[in-house]
């Protein structure tokens, strides 16, 4: 009955702090690193317009991403999020076109539809969660489900491509840009609207977006019951129930909120692209992952920052920059993508393996 | 000195489908003291503690907390209760810092947000009465399994607990983490905290505890002082006699001469585990293991099968050295291990019968060598014949049989394999004795026959009566190897209790 | 004799009773959706030879669902051992891309005259060598590293594409020889060439799992790794076959894609049937923990999927609202499978028994 007789040698889940920190922090040196030989291969490269673009091209990426830490350190996985984001594309860009116009539209107030599509990345990640505490469902395919739903409902709202008017208050909260330029007399300067100057650089609302979104993930993650929870579970989630936490709230909860990630990701990508498909975004998710991944969090749950996160999102980016001023062919981007979360995997496997063997010698 | 009695447990009965796990049985927990449960396998231990900690809804009976009656009905309703469990499988999360399994569920806060700092010194100053003084910033994974568990009784006392069991604590640690845990137990007695201590170490058990209950076969035999008994006495009491139903079973003894020596182990053992074990294993012969659970006897089935690969010493099968790193390795050897975990490391549940007993048989020729349905069928039906395993057919799955036919399903298994070695690790637990009976006159049977047997088991009374040879273990080593005259109940008992050291 | 013969037929009797429920479901709403068909359309099993080839919506379907189904028979191995593997449909382009690059078609049209750089039977050697390659490093990655199933896979699927359009330059490039075509739309007594490749994967994978023992050593490490090991089953190698049996299926998907398009399209090759696979092996029957699997299931699942999609279509609704039944389908069928569902229907039944018992007495 006891299990005495079990192996000593007890397999142990996730590594101390120090490897915990490790991978952030070489997730952190990559990214010097390929700001360093960037620079140096590239002209033209080391300038702010360079940050500040990575920034405004990633910025829906980041959201999402940071959802998805928090769902992968449960020990989890969420394949819905680039559906969710097309969704949301089209219920913004659809919602508040014209009816009059070309692509048909309901004329919704742009705010109605943008609160409609944080309600629709709640209840599906609501939807999602629940399937996976009180049905057993695999993650896998829980979320699956939810891709093929929101996906197949773009196509229910129009097949078409739609773009957002101009005038739109879409259309205007994406044009707007925080911009960095050199006034004409030399010096830096802050300003929006029409700069007298040469612009070095601009900042976009879903960049803010981004900014307040992974605050207040590390925030939460850190700094709340629930977020810590959401680590007792991906650690172990049967000691977590034994030591009375609300493990089936919690579970549920995360998917919810990275639901609510995806749909802001989606209105962010819409002020981005100013306009809606359901064709946009298809395989993001996997982008999502991969950044998750890179900035340091264990698919096997239990460990993983979203301060990391950042920079694994970052790396992404940069990958898809240098590709660009390599003049490289865009397929590149896949390959050194996977190759560089071969590299992440690979190494988290072996920080494990080294933190067990450890373990082991202590225990024995 | 009677201390105030703070849990009484009156007549608790459990019934399992087809098991009386807990007859009627009483317990009685004073404050300040340490009270060990003693037991082998199926004693009823377990039973008793998850009737307490809610894991299971007791049949019969009351249980009076502070002469209150409670009813817990899960893990998590006892410990509101003040009845905490601290298990030998930490329950803590590895990946989160000392301090936070010490708090999580009821962080301090500040503003809304998790204060740490307080957080961190509050744990500090917590594990300090228990003379730990660690990071406690640190991933808990970090630390040894012993601080993990002196975190783990942190937690539970910090949580206002009036009742702490320790299930099985000490069992992977070493002597100095032992020692630092009774330590903290003997500090916590002192502040009157009640303590259930559930172990198989013998001496352990009497170094900390102040009070037994003994329980067999889900039967109370009864309750001591830690002065009233000595350690042969509780073994003794903990094994007990069976009914002797088995006295028509005669030991085949072979000469000699036949009994060719078929493996032999040097000095061999796994870091972290059992150490320095030298074994002989002859055609014809039976030897049994004999030891209280956790001696290591497992951890050696385990070395001579290649599921734990040895790192120290060597075996040599038919006089040439062999390299068991895994049990496919071994079965190419003709060695057969019926594992001590049935369910775990026996049965494919899903699948049929037929198909678990051509198992090994196929696995050892390979992907492409098929066993043809008809020769399939053949082995089922001769084993469900000669074994009388109870099935309408051999197309039901093996996880629907009860545990002794299962059992007599991975018997078949190797047997069709036709070993010249036999491991059997506790063959009859947790079967009724008519099918225990059937399977100890097939060991002899096989012996005879000339297999090599290796036959593990709790009671001694089982080993005695079917060995040829008796290795003792105890404490991950081999400390006797009685054979002839020597294979007497008592001379074994008085071994694994380290009679001859005890005051006898 | 006589008594030996009377409980064999007993054993056939029950298990023709015991026939898979799951795999009656899906007979079932299969059944179903091809009854509304009928009922939508009344000319739906209609079927008619134009130029020596059948044309239908039943032919159709089965026709279309090739590619599905092929990879589909590899993902059931996969999943049997409790694995998953989401790079089928990125070692399906890189599978296209090789072949239809290989043969190099060249067209010149001052001369009219067509020259290819490789024998098209080479080239298809060569592609499914490759894709056989890509399914043995899954297998290395998630058997000797002991990565999860989902993390492994996902950096061939995230590559995989990369390294096709590598291969294609990214440029489409076609290949417009009979004998290519031939592989996907040609005909053989009137059927088209590609349900016989479906048909011959099937039966092979089909062949395979029960002539040998292969099938029952992957469901026995799929219900209980560690008892497969004390038994002396080598897990990892059993494993290491299914991933590299998969991918080598995904690269027979990938050139009947190709052969379908006359073209290697790098990007959209093959894209999302990752998922398609593993949901007709769940609709099959065979649950993505691991352990009995249903090849011919997994047929009715590819079949099913198809046939809805083929459905939708008929109805003239936008054909990407596909997505949104199948996401209820997928629900539906895992819930059913799910154990609070089964437990409700147990207790239900267990009632209505004692109800009718009651009323018997």
């Amino acid at each position: 009955m006891n299990n005495v007789n079990a192996s000593p040698l007890k397999k142990k889940k996730g590594g101390n702090l120090n490897t915990n920190y490790l991978v952030v922090i070489i997730a952190i040196v990559i990214l010097l690193i390929a700001i360093i030989v960037g620079s140096l291969v590239f002209d033209n490269f080391f300038k702010l317009g360079t940050f500040t673009n990575l920034l405004i091209n990633n910025a829906h990426i980041g959201i999402s991403a940071v959802g998805m830490t928090l769902v992968i350190i449960t020990g989890g996985i969420d394949l819905s999020v680039g559906a969710v984001v097309a969704i949301v594309t089209m219920i913004c860009a659809y919602g508040s076109a014209d009816p009059a116009s070309t692509f048909g539209g309901l004329g919704l107030d742009p705010v109605v539809c943008m609160i409609i599509s944080l309600v629709y990345g709640i209840l599906i990640g609501a939807a999602m969660g629940c399937l996976i505490q009180f049905f057993d469902f695999p993650p896998f395919i829980a979320t699956l489900a939810g891709m093929f739903f929101s996906r197949g409902s773009c196509y229910i709202l129009s097949t078409q491509a739609i773009t957002v008017e101009r005038g739109n208050l879409i259309d205007t909260l994406g044009a707007w840009r925080l911009k960095f330029f050199t006034p004409e007399g030399g010096g830096f300067s802050v300003g929006t609207g029409e700069v007298d100057g040469k612009v070095i650089g601009n900042l976009s609302i879903p960049v803010f977006m981004f900014i307040v979104v992974v605050i207040i993930g590390i925030l939460i993650s850190q700094y709340t019951k629930f977020g810590r929870t959401v680590y007792a579970i991906g650690g172990n989630e049967q000691s977590a129930y034994l030591m009375g936490l609300p493990v089936k709230r919690t579970k549920v909860l995360v998917y919810t909120l990275n639901g609510l990630c995806s749909a802001l990701a989606g209105i962010a990508f819409t002020f981005f692209m100013r306009s809606g498909s359901g064709l946009l975004c298809v395989g993001m998710e996997m982008d999502v992952i991969a950044s998750v991944v890179i900035g340091g969090t264990l698919l096997t749950g239990g460990v993983g920052y979203v301060f990391g996160t950042v920079f694994g999102v970052l790396t992404l980016g940069l990958i898809q920059t240098f590709v660009t001023y390599a003049s490289l062919n865009s397929w590149y981007t896949k390959i050194f993508v996977g190759v560089l979360l071969l590299f992440f995997i690979g190494l988290q496997r072996i920080i494990v393996n080294i933190a067990d063997s450890k373990k082991v010698k202590v225990a024995g | 000195m009677q201390n105030p009695i703070i849990l009484q447990m009156k007549g608790i009965d459990m019934q399992f489908p087809g098991v009386h796990a807990l007859k009627e049985v009483d317990f009685t927990l004073r404050a300040g003291e340490v009270h060990t449960i003693m037991g082998e396998n199926g004693a009823g231990k377990s039973t008793l503690i998850k009737c307490l900690t809610g894991v299971y809804q007791k049949g019969k009976g009351t249980i009076l907390l502070d002469g209150k009656e409670i009813n817990p009905k899960s893990t998590l309703d006892a410990q509101s209760l003040g009845i905490s469990t601290v298990y030998q499988e930490v329950n803590l999360c590895p990946n989160l810092t000392v301090a936070e399994n010490c708090f999580i569920g009821r962080q301090p806060k500040k503003a809304g947000f998790i204060d740490w700092k307080t957080m961190n010194k509050r744990t500090k100053e917590l594990l300090k009465r228990f003379d730990i003084d660690i990071d406690v910033t640190k991933p808990l994974s970090t630390y040894t399994v012993a601080i993990q568990q002196m975190v783990a009784i942190a937690r539970a006392i910090d949580i206002q607990c009036k009742v702490l069991i320790l299930d099985e604590p000490t069992s992977s640690l070493d002597a100095n983490e032992v020692k630092q845990l009774f330590k903290a137990m003997r500090s916590l007695k002192e502040e009157g905290m009640a303590i259930i201590f559930i172990s198989h170490f013998l001496d352990q058990v009497f170094e900390i505890s102040d009070r037994f209950t003994v329980l067999r076969n889900g039967e109370l035999i009864g309750e001591y002082l830690v002065d009233e008994v000595t350690q042969y006495e509780l073994v003794s009491k903990m094994v007990g006699h069976e009914i002797d139903d088995l006295s028509t079973l005669k030991r085949v003894q072979h000469t000699e001469a036949e009994m060719k020596e078929f493996l032999k182990a040097k000095q061999i053992g796994v870091a972290g585990s059992v150490q320095d074990i030298d074994l002989t294993l002859r055609k014809g012969e039976i030897v049994g293991f004999a030891g209280l659970l956790g001696s290591g006897r497992t951890e050696t089935a385990n070395m001579l099968f290649g599921v734990d690969p040895i790192t120290k010493g060597s075996i040599s099968i038919n006089g040439k050295k062999v390299n068991l790193r895994k049990p496919s390795n071994a079965i190419k050897h003709n060695i057969a291990y019926c594992p001590e975990d049935r369910k775990r490391d026996g049965i494919i549940g899903d699948l049929s019968i037929r198909e678990n007993i051509i198992l090994a048989i196929q696995a050892r020729q390979g992907i492409f060598k098929k066993i043809s349905k008809k020769k399939a069928e053949e082995l089922a039906q001769k084993y469900i014949k000669t074994l009388q395993i109870a099935t309408p057919d051999a197309d039901k799955k093996i996880g629907e049989l009860s545990g002794g036919n299962q059992q007599k399903v991975i018997l078949a298994r190797w047997l069709a394999t036709d070993p010249d070695l036999l491991i059997l690790d506790e063959p009859t637990r947790g079967i009724d004795v008519g099918a225990k009976t059937e399977i100890q006159k097939l060991v002899l049977k096989l012996c005879e026959e000339g297999m090599s047997i290796v036959f593990i088991s709790s009671e001694i009374e089982e080993v005695v009566r079917c060995s040829n040879r008796i290795v003792v273990m105890r404490d991950r080593k081999k400390v006797a190897e009685l054979k002839g005259d020597d294979l007497e109940h008592d001379t074994i008992l008085k071994t694994i209790a380290g009679g001859a050291k005890t005051n006898e | 004799m006589s008594n030996n013969k009377a409980p064999a037929n007993a054993i056939k009797s029950k298990k023709k009773l015991n026939l898979n429920t799951q795999f009656i479901a899906g007979l079932v709403a299969l059944a179903l959706i091809l009854l509304f068909n009928l009922i939508y359309e009344p000319g739906f099993f209609r079927i008619s030879i134009v130029e020596g080839k059948l044309y239908g919506s039943i032919i159709d379907i089965i026709n279309r669902c090739v590619p599905t189904m092929i990879i589909s028979m590899g993902m059931t191995l996969v999943i049997a051992t409790g694995g998953v593997d989401i790079s089928v449909g990125a070692v399906a382009a890189i599978s296209g891309a090789m072949v239809v690059s290989l043969i190099g078609y060249n067209f010149d049209s001052a001369t009219g005259v067509t020259t290819t750089n490789m024998n098209m039977y080479l080239a298809i050697l060569i592609a499914l060598i490759v894709s056989t390659i890509c399914g043995a490093w899954n297998g290395l990655l998630v058997s000797r590293l002991g990565i999860q199933p989902m993390v492994a896979t996902l950096i061939l699927m995230t590559a995989g594409r990369g390294i096709a359009q590598l291969i294609t330059d990214g440029q489409i490039p076609r290949v417009y020889t009979e004998d290519f075509s031939f592989i996907a739309q040609g005909s053989i007594f009137a059927v088209p060439t590609g349900i016989y490749i479906a048909l011959a994967v099937v039966l092979i994978v089909y062949a395979f799992t029960k002539l040998t023992a292969f099938g029952m050593l992957c469901e026995s490490v799929g219900i209980n790794a560690s008892a497969s090991r004390y038994s002396g089953i080598n897990a990892k190698n059993i494993k290491l076959i299914c991933y590299t049996i998969c991918g080598l299926c995904a690269g027979i998907a990938g050139i009947h894609i190709a052969s379908t398009v006359q073209g290697a399209d790098a990007n959209n090759a093959g894209l999302n049937i990752e998922m398609d696979a593993i949901l007709a092996v769940v609709l099959g029957g065979t649950s993505m923990a691991g352990g009995k699997f249903y090849i011919w299931g997994t047929a009715v699942g590819a079949l099913i999927i198809q046939a809805l999609t083929t459905t939708i279509y008929s109805l003239g609704v936008p054909p990407e609202i596909i997505y949104v039944v199948k996401s209820l389908v997928v629900v539906i069928v895992v819930m059913l499978q799910s154990n609070l569902i089964k437990n409700l229907f147990k207790k239900i039944g267990s009632k209505s028994k004692k109800s009718s018992a009651a009323a018997s007495v």
